[in-house]
């Protein structure tokens, strides 16, 4: 028999003339648990998607025990025995675990009669959960499951559908370490069954517990394989950050004032575990973390979007009850969410959308005075440089750009201290970036701070006075002056310590 | 050009009630000029930057000591205001600075005067007439002949090139005529092109100052080529293939349109 469960040589995938993947060769045994690592960008998911057919190859060839084959398609992949699993839960919570397990595979009871054997289909999960000593009710419903039982789940049923080659792509991004040990545990098993796992992670001590073969990829190119009694942290770091940093980050340094925010032993139950932080007047503090690391929980913890359940926020020293966005905007905190739709309404144009916090200052007697509101947004307009002063557009038909200098204003007209930009530039061109850095500028020089969560290190690292480095949930590290470098933030992002 | 007209109408308006009064609240100039508060706020700020008021809570005083020694007529007032303002940031105390000929440069000087331990070398006249009193600032003139436009005055010539020899900076800020990203940095004669460039070479960083209206513009004579320099400072309406490319480059653009005090 051929050495390899699946062999993939000289892979390459490109978007137009973007490369996001280029010549590639990686490979699989029988009972091996190869992880895939780098940065966020690159290359990771794409690769496993392709081999998973959920994207198409622009070059290369499988081989799968030595023979080629062709992956153009899910359907193919599956056939082939290669099962996909993906941060995000793909169950159906209304129904039970064996009817998830089997969905789009039923067993029939004969070939003639679309009828279901629920027998047969037990028979085979409790043989599967036997082996993997997995102890779970097959007519439990998904939704009683916790997070960490809905992938197990997920991983019988990639078994059940004769996968030789797991695929688990941030399976444990979202877990608690307990969770996380019950599915290194079920890996194990489908080791000693002989299955292959490709496993993709961020988290570098848990593909250190995991893995016996660690790949890098760097920009789209793997960079080294290594077995894991060759595998060294610190190099690895190294090889996953690439290039020096330039900067071209047009940084002003303010000078920084007394404390504005404090977070103090936060505990929100889901990711964050005694968080704290400290943020200054006319300060920029980077926020960091691999996805999942509960960086963009942050956020929503201080804006009152997910409750807090032990812990304090402290604004100018007084502790401030934050229970709802409405309770941050009176404590004078704007939101520029990640998702730029969660904070302007797209069907109203702009004056609408950047008055909607503050509707008092344009209002006389409870009633909006339209003129006024008018003229103050075509002060901003013209001031923030928006949709080159033309007002009268609707948000939904502007350019990712101007709808996030739009939502800025927003806060700058509500009188904002504090300014929470949860990746601010994602998506942007370059030239609304460097317009947004200048933005970034004069909200500090109007007072304001800013706590900037960004996935972009060169950003953080350009932009930010200081760094925190989330890592589950903690602050991992923070990162001051000459300090503040790629390899560092991989470093501790990735659960260096 | 009406616009215009009625601006310098309305400063005039404001110059004439605080050389009566002293002293102007914001309240009373939106009842009397008949516009919004933000724009008595702009018109301060200017009036500010021109030295002829400090402005208070709620309104402005005027400053006795102020006197127009050298009344000049500026194109594009408010943008090198605001180049200035932001450019000042990018001095840190007791550094060695030079800064060159021209407007813009005039009104980056004026935001200095809060920097400890600085010292300037300048062929630029009226940075001393700006800054002479302040003694935390250090200004070395070079020598050279005295040149002279309707809006600027400056030493050029052989004695200019004799004084600025072996001299070490960390910064040279420096203001252009053009930026093109065909031709590069112009200027528009031989003689300040000379100057720019050994200015230039005798500090670590240049830092150029440009107001948005230079983009796209070019000059009788090349200074240099648009990625040698280190840092740009301009206007928020700058191209945006101009903000792309010196991003790309590495060289950081910084902008305004606004002045934050």
């Amino acid at each position: 028999m051929e050495e390899f469960t699946l062999k993939v040589e000289n892979l390459s995938k490109s978007y137009g003339t973007q490369f996001a993947l280029s010549d590639v060769s990686i490979s699989i045994k029988p009972g091996e648990v190869h992880a895939v690592i780098g940065e966020n960008g690159a290359g990771k998911s794409t690769l496993m998607k392709i081999i998973a057919g959920l994207e198409r190859k622009t070059s290369g060839q499988f081989y799968m025990y030595g023979r080629q084959v062709a992956i153009d398609t899910p359907i193919q992949a599956q056939m082939l025995g290669i099962g996909i699993i993906l941060q995000d839960i793909k169950l159906v919570p209304s129904l039970s675990v064996q009817e998830n397990i089997f969905m789009g595979r039923w067993i029939r009871r004969n070939k003639w009669l679309p009828l279901i054997d629920v027998k047969k289909q037990s028979e085979k999960a409790k043989e599967l959960l036997r082996q993997l000593k997995f102890d779970i009710r097959l007519n439990e419903q998904v939704s009683r499951l916790g997070s960490g039982q809905q992938k197990m789940v997920e991983i019988v049923r990639a078994l059940c559908w004769d996968s030789r080659l797991l695929i688990l792509d941030e399976v444990t991004a979202c877990l608690t370490d307990r969770e996380t040990e019950n599915v290194f545990n079920m890996i194990r098993r489908c080791k000693e069954m002989g299955i292959s796992v490709f496993f993709i992670s961020h988290k570098i001590d848990e593909v250190f517990k995991i893995a016996d073969v660690i790949s890098i990829l760097r920009d789209g190119r793997l960079i080294h394989t290594f077995d894991k009694e060759n595998f060294n942290v610190k190099t690895a770091v190294m090889d996953m950050s690439g290039e020096d940093f330039i900067n071209r980050y047009p940084k002003i340094k303010q000078k920084i004032g007394k404390e504005i925010l404090r977070l103090h032993d936060i505990w929100d139950g889901v990711f964050l575990k005694d968080f704290n932080l400290s943020l200054r007047e006319g300060e920029i503090l980077g926020l960091t973390g691999m996805v999942g690391s509960g960086r963009s929980s942050v956020a929503k913890a201080i804006f009152g979007i997910n409750p807090i359940i032990s812990g304090k926020i402290l604004i100018n020293n007084k502790e401030a009850v934050i229970k709802s966005p409405a309770d941050a905007i009176n404590h004078k905190i704007g939101y520029i969410a990640e998702n730029r739709f969660d904070g302007l309404v797209l069907n109203f144009r702009m004056p609408e959308n950047i008055t909607l916090s503050t509707l008092k200052s344009v209002s006389n007697h409870s009633i909006i005075n339209k003129h006024l509101e008018k003229s103050v947004t075509q002060d901003y307009a013209k001031r923030f440089m928006i949709n080159n002063g033309n007002i009268s557009q609707k948000v939904k038909t502007m350019s990712g750009g101007n709808q996030q200098k739009v939502m800025i204003a927003k806060w700058l007209l509500s009188s904002s201290k504090v300014f929470i930009m949860d990746e601010p530039t994602k998506g942007l061109d370059i030239a609304s970036k460097v317009e947004l850095y200048n933005l970034m500028n004069k909200v500090i020089l109007k007072g304001g701070s800013i706590l900037l969560i960004s996935s972009d290190l060169n950003e953080i690292i350009g932009m930010s006075d200081r760094v925190l480095v989330v890592y589950k949930g903690r602050v991992a590290k923070e990162l001051t002056n000459k300090d503040i470098s790629e390899t560092n933030i991989m470093y501790y992002a990735s659960g260096g310590t | 050009m009406f616009v215009e007209g009625k601006l310098d109408k309305r400063l005039e308006r404001i110059k004439e009630m605080l050389l009566q009064y002293k002293k102007v609240d914001v309240g009373s100039l939106v009842s009397i000029l008949d516009v919004s508060e933000a724009t008595i706020r702009r018109d301060l700020e200017r009036l500010e930057g021109e030295g002829f008021i400090r402005r208070t809570h709620g309104g402005a005083v005027l400053n006795e000591e102020y006197q127009e020694a050298f009344p000049i007529q500026m194109q594009n007032y408010d943008e090198k205001q605001m180049i200035g303002h932001i450019a000042s940031k990018l001095v840190d105390n007791n550094e060695v600075i030079i800064i060159g000929p021209g407007t813009t440069c005039l009104q980056f000087a004026k935001n200095l005067k809060d920097k400890k331990d600085l010292t300037i070398m300048t062929n630029n006249l009226l940075v001393p007439i700006e800054l002479g009193k302040y003694k935390n600032i250090n200004i070395i003139l070079t020598g050279g002949s005295v040149y002279s436009t309707e809006d600027s005055m400056s030493l050029v010539g052989n004695f200019l090139y004799k004084t600025l020899k072996d001299i070490y900076a960390t910064k040279a800020f420096l203001g252009v005529s053009g930026v093109d990203l065909g031709v590069g940095f112009t200027a528009i004669n031989p003689e300040l092109a000379l100057i720019w460039k050994t200015m230039s070479e005798l500090a670590k960083e240049t830092i150029v100052l440009a107001d948005y209206t230079k983009f796209g513009n070019r000059g009788f004579v090349k200074l240099a080529d648009l990625d040698s320099v280190h840092k740009i400072v301009t206007n928020d309406q700058v191209p945006a293939e101009y903000k792309q490319f010196f991003f790309e480059k590495g060289i950081p653009v910084y902008t305004n349109n606004e002045l934050v005090i």
